[in-house]
């Protein structure tokens, strides 16, 4: 090893002190985290509160608790635009400005996205580890959201296997969302490379792929799929159990259409999404930034190419249900 | 030391690029296709931990369009059963696994007033008895699809 020359340490020092009077001056333009009024709290059990608090609440409440060394220019920068932009998405302390209805399924996207650890922000958690949410902690979302979901009873068991076959009326032009993607009836002669059910909304679904995602399924070329390929899911209400123990589907709710355009549709990663509802086939979406939201939640599969239900040899050993 | 302040924030602001990602492993066998079969209905069960889809030729897809129970020779239908587990990807919703059972209909005349059935298992087994089985595929209606304009 070479000792540094007096002239290379004298240079090391001039750009030393140079850089730590630059990090100075950042002081400067450090931005200030407020925090507005909590209008309308997160009011649930306080074994789930608690895990807000200490996971979410710095980011996705207006009782940030900024820590000294994130008010040190640049990492104050990050630090103020994620916590702008986390409550801009989600925010416990208006909680109430949600629906009912907003609210749990909100809830069921954030068990999911802690679930897989999108939430906290794993730059958050390297640096803040109390944050951390534990495997026990995630259970206990889980179970949180579970309950607040349970069906009501229904009142009779009578074996319920028809469902309405006539289709209600239809739209009297081909319906089409803000995004230019209309509505088909071709998906009808495609194959079903999926059956699902979910038990956080009452429904029922069959996921049909058109010949270009079945081949991308065999060939296991789904990262990313290639353009052409489309998914359309077709999803109905489910009726009451049957004393088979037998779940059919009742009406029609809505059927949600994935395009793969990796050109046309880059801003929503490839995939242009469309949803249609009621026989009416109502369009989604008042403007175009509504697929937006699709894309964001569908980033949860991202291992999948942003599809969710597909053929897996994964077995997650539980089944989750409720009664 | 401010060198090393701005190396300690570089692992910080670099991890904001990973993600996990675990790679699924594809089960396209698990897609059942049989040419000239079409959809008829779904169905799933919590306590068997199975979800089901009925397909059929187009004889069978207009008598469980139909209101009238009769049958007519040259109907065929398909029960398919696949397992069902959790969904991967999200807490929240089950999704079908493997192929467990494949349950075959043929009316082969209908001349009396009682139709002659075929009915096998080619697939997988089934322990209830067959005329159960033919029981409750026939006591399926066609699911309710929209219908688009051309
Ligand atoms: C370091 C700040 C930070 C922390 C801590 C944090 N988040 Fe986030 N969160 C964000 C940012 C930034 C976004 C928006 C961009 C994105 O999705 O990455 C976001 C987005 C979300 C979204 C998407 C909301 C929507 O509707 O689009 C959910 C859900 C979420 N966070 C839940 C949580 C939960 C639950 C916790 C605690 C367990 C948590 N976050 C902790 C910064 C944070
Ligand atoms: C909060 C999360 C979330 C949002 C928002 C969301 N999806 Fe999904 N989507 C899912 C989940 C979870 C599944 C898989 C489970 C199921 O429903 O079968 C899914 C499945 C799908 C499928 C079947 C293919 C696949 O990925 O499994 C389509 C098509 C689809 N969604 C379209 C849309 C469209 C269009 C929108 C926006 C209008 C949308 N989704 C918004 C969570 C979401």
């Amino acid at each position: 090893m070479k000792r540094a020359t007096p002239s290379r340490s004298r240079t090391l020092l001039l750009a030393g002190s140079l850089v730590a009077v630059t990090l100075l001056l950042l002081q400067f333009t450090s931005p200030e985290i407020s925090n507005p009024p909590v209008t309308g709290p997160f009011a649930g059990p306080d074994s789930v509160t608690t895990i807000f608090q200490h996971a979410c609440y710095d980011c996705h409440s207006n009782e940030s608790n900024i820590r000294w060394y994130d008010k040190i220019a640049p990492v104050s920068w990050k630090v103020a635009a994620d916590v702008a932009e986390a409550r801009e998405h989600l925010n416990f302390s208006e909680w109430d400005s949600l629906s009912r209805g907003e609210q749990v399924s909100k809830l069921w996207y954030i068990v999911n996205m802690v679930d897989q650890g999108r939430m906290p922000l794993p730059s958050y958690t390297a640096v803040h580890p109390s944050a951390r949410v534990t495997d026990d902690e995630i259970n206990t979302l889980k179970r949180y959201v579970t309950a607040l979901t349970s069906p009501p009873k229904p009142a009779t068991t009578t074996p319920a296997t028809h469902a309405t076959s006539s289709p209600a009326a239809s739209p009297r032009t081909t319906p089409t969302s803000i995004n230019g993607i209309a509505y088909f009836d071709d998906y009808k002669n495609w194959k079903v490379i999926a059956t699902t059910n979910r038990f956080d909304n009452g429904t029922m679904r069959l996921i049909y792929g058109n010949d270009i995602a079945v081949k991308a399924l065999e060939k296991n070329t789904i990262n990313p799929w290639p353009d052409g390929a489309k998914i359309v899911k077709v999803v109905w209400d489910k009726q009451p159990v049957d004393s088979l123990g037998n779940v059919h589907a009742g009406k029609f709710s809505n059927a949600q259409f994935m395009i793969r355009d990796s050109k046309k549709f880059r801003e929503t990663g490839g995939w242009g999404f469309a949803r249609f509802s009621t026989p009416q086939l109502i369009p989604y979406g008042k403007a175009i930034t509504f697929a937006v939201e699709c894309y964001e939640c569908h980033k949860l599969a991202s291992s999948n190419g942003l599809v969710f239900d597909i053929p897996t040899k994964e077995r997650s050993g539980l089944q989750y249900s409720i009664r | 030391m401010t060198i090393r302040t701005i190396l300690l924030l570089v692992p910080f602001i670099a991890l904001q690029a990973c993600g996990s990602s675990d790679r699924p492993v594809l089960a396209p066998e698990a897609i059942y296709a049989e040419p000239g079969m079409s959809i008829i209905t779904t169905l799933f069960n919590d306590s068997a931990q199975t979800t089901s889809v009925l397909y059929g030729n187009a004889l069978a897809v207009a008598s469980a369009q139909d209101t009238a129970s009769s049958h007519r020779s040259g109907e065929q239908y398909r029960l398919v059963t696949w397992r069902q587990k959790g969904n991967p990807l999200w807490f929240g919703g089950n999704i079908n696994d493997s192929i467990q059972a494949v349950e075959r209909i043929m009316v082969l005349d209908d001349h009396d007033s009682e139709p002659a059935i075929r009915y096998d298992v080619p697939v997988g087994t089934v322990t209830d008895k067959p005329g159960d089985r033919i029981k409750l595929i026939f006591g399926l209606k066609g699911l309710e699809f929209p219908v688009g304009l051309e």
